[in-house]
């Protein structure tokens, strides 16, 4: 539906500057609810409300169309104008969002505009709102007049309306608690955001955490200012994975190496004490001139040694960097269930409804850490969210494979 | 060192694809046909290290930045020439595989990187294919962006675009189909790592923003195909947005926060 230049505005049908005033008119709507409500939109929108706005919201939109498809507001609401606009809003609200730092219960204008907590804000769910409508009406349309040729248009389209219906309606019922796991002891009880305690149907008993380790890494450095000595601008940092290294202008030859040890007198051997660290007997070579010592990279119980080369070189090594940290736990359920499981990062670990992630541990202690900062999350919704995805990863490669050509006829 | 025969396999793939990229630019039929034989033959090189490797090594090599780099390698060039099979642009084929050969020769120029260290979150099967699909649809979103400029100048000189607009489109079309793949990539990535699929960190949003503005050239160019002025300028915008996504994160009151940053020593 060509818009004509000449056309009053408000007259049917609607184009690009009556979409856009009505964004412009629910995007100070939006403001207006944010400054002068009381009550936070999260709590509004909380359980079970949220369901019902889901049904609701998409109940009116199926109803609109198909009992009135052929009026000129729900040929509109399905037009790419209102696409455009509604999205445009979305953008607008998602610029602010992606530059301004996110603080809640901030109190200058940003705040109370809802800029500086935006994904909880009045305009960001409006927006959203009139999206998820727009959306509805394009699908339902395409859907009424299917053809094969518009299977990659439905799987992006309805994947999208999928997805955002269970990341935005589902939002409110995502919990993510974090529980602190001490070695030997059952916890059932985790922390809410907001600070408090809840408990949760999943028990951990803590087995052990540990720390697998990579190489420490070598450098040298000045004894003047302290500073490890550079090549082409970059620090000069070398993992010890081999024998023999080549450091800045000095040949290194690793004589010993012990991942875990401890000094005894003028020596290092190797030990399983709590805070028990690299050390290692060095050779250094240049122009001829050799040195040899040892090298320790220190622990929260032990000084860090460096081998001082010459007068204008020591050789450091730093404390080594976590490979994989994984804490090996029993989970038990409500019905006493028990279950032997390793959690490790980018390996959560699935029980009675609840992901647990390896989220952190006490820092300080290293690998001799008994804490285990595990991280519970519990979403229903994300089935949905993920059939979404699954069929807009489905339109995407489709799109690949037809191009332009095929794909907007 | 399993790494050890690696330089004469990725000098033997660099020499297939070099000798295929110049096949490709001597337009002839008999040079084309050879010119797929030795792009195949790079694959087939680069298949047979990969392979060889997991077996040695007894397990899926994805956990090293070398490793990660080898993998960029094999489907820089797998997908490069499914793209070539289907849309025969030759800029395509050779962009892959030029970026394909760089990433073999910074693995050979720098064998310390094999085992350097990873940081846990990055060590996952998402990270290769994640990076990979960006990697495309960043390199589609520039050459449209370049034919948009293309287009500005030609209309600022009152000469015709009228075979411009086609190509601009169909190269918005496959990069935003990669740059949908790599934000789900990234969300399901996410879920397994972070623990949610979407966090609205600034990257993410930044991201989200620059596929926004290319739904938006799609949907503008679908309403009104006739005005080619407004699409030259809004891909020129879009591609605006995108190397801020893509540089300029880090440097917005936004990014204090974001899962984005690896600081590294």
């Amino acid at each position: 539906m060509p818009e004509t230049q000449n056309k009053i505005m408000w007259q049917a049908p609607w184009g690009y500057r009556e979409s856009f005033s009505i964004s412009v008119g629910l995007l100070f709507i939006g403001w207006l609810l944010e400054w002068f409500s009381n009550a936070p939109l999260v709590e509004i929108a909380s359980y079970p409300t949220n369901r019902y706005m889901a049904v609701i919201w998409l109940t009116v939109g199926a109803v609109l169309f198909f009992t009135a498809r052929k009026n000129f507001l729900v040929k509109w609401l399905s037009s790419v104008p209102a696409a455009i606009a509604s999205v445009g809003l979305l953008a607008l609200l998602s610029l602010f969002l992606g530059f301004f730092a996110q603080t809640p219960n901030d109190t200058s204008i940003l705040g109370r505009l809802g800029i500086s907590h935006m994904t909880d804000s009045w305009p960001f769910l409006i927006a959203i709102l009139w999206v998820i409508i727009c959306l509805e009406m394009a699908v339902l349309k395409r859907i009424r007049r299917f053809k094969w040729k518009d299977t990659w248009y439905i799987l992006s389209h309805l994947g999208l309306l999928i997805a955002i219906i269970g990341g935005v309606f589902g939002a409110p019922e995502v919990e993510r608690l974090v529980m602190n796991a001490f070695e030997g002891r059952t916890i059932w009880m985790a922390q809410q955001p907001d600070g408090k305690m809840k408990e949760v149907p999943v028990a951990v008993k803590l087995i052990n955490f540990d720390i697998e380790e990579y190489p420490p890494k070598l450098a040298i450095v000045d004894n003047t200012t302290g500073k490890v000595l550079e090549s082409m601008g970059k620090p000069q940092y070398q993992l010890m994975d081999e024998d023999t290294l080549q450091i800045w202008k000095y040949q290194i030859i690793v004589k010993k190496y012990y991942s875990m040890a401890a000094k005894v007198e003028k020596a290092y051997y190797p030990v399983e004490t709590i805070g028990a660290a690299p050390a290692a007997l060095i050779t250094t070579t240049r122009n001829g001139q050799t040195t040899e010592g040892w090298t320790y990279s220190g622990s929260l119980n032990f000084q860090p040694e460096a081998l001082k080369i010459n007068s204008e070189h020591s050789l450091i090594m730093l404390p080594p960097e976590p490979k994989h940290y994984f804490s090996d736990a029993v989970v038990i359920t409500p019905d006493q269930k028990r279950d032997s499981v390793r959690i490790r990062v980018n390996e959560a670990v699935k029980v009675n409804g609840w992901k647990i992630y390896q989220l952190d541990y006490d820092t300080d202690m290293g690998r001799w850490s008994n804490k285990s900062v595990l991280e519970l999350v519990h979403d229903p919704w994300l089935p949905i969210v993920y059939i979404g995805i699954f069929m807009m990863i489905g339109g995407a490669i489709m799109l690949f494979w037809q191009g332009k050509n095929n794909s907007s006829k | 060192m399993n790494w050890f025969d690696f330089p004469y396999f990725a000098a033997a793939a660099t020499l297939f694809w070099v000798i295929a990229m110049i096949l490709l630019f001597v337009s002839n039929k008999n040079t084309n046909r050879w010119s797929h034989v030795f792009i195949i033959l790079g694959l087939a090189t680069m298949i047979s290290f990969a392979t060889i490797l997991w077996v040695r090594i007894g397990r899926p090599p994805m956990r090293t930045l070398g490793e990660t780099r080898l993998w960029y390698t094999l489907f820089l060039g797998l997908i490069g020439y499914a793209g070539y099979l289907k849309w025969k642009y030759r800029w395509f084929i050779s962009y892959s595989l030029g970026m394909a050969i760089l990433f073999l020769g910074i693995n050979a120029l720098h064998p310390e990187t094999y085992d350097k260290v990873m940081m846990p979150a990055l060590q996952s099967p998402w990270f290769v294919p994640h990076v990979i699909v960006y990697l495309f649809a960043y390199a589609l979103l520039a050459a449209s962006a370049l034919v948009a400029l293309k287009g500005c100048w030609l209309m600022f000189r009152k000469q015709s675009t009228e075979k411009l607009l086609p190509l601009a489109d169909n190269m918005v079309y496959l990069g935003v189909s990669f740059l949908t793949l790599g934000l789900l990539f990234g969300a399901l990535w996410a879920k397994e790592a972070w623990g949610h699929y979407w966090t609205w960190d600034p990257k993410e949003t930044w991201a989200f923003l620059t596929w926004l503005a290319y739904l938006g050239y799609m949907h503008i160019r679908h309403f009104r195909p006739g005005n080619a002025k407004t699409a030259f300028r809004i891909l020129v915008f879009a591609f605006g947005i995108l190397i801020l996504c893509w540089f300029g994160v880090y440097y917005m009151p936004s990014a204090k926060q974001s899962v984005h940053t690896y600081s590294q020593q």
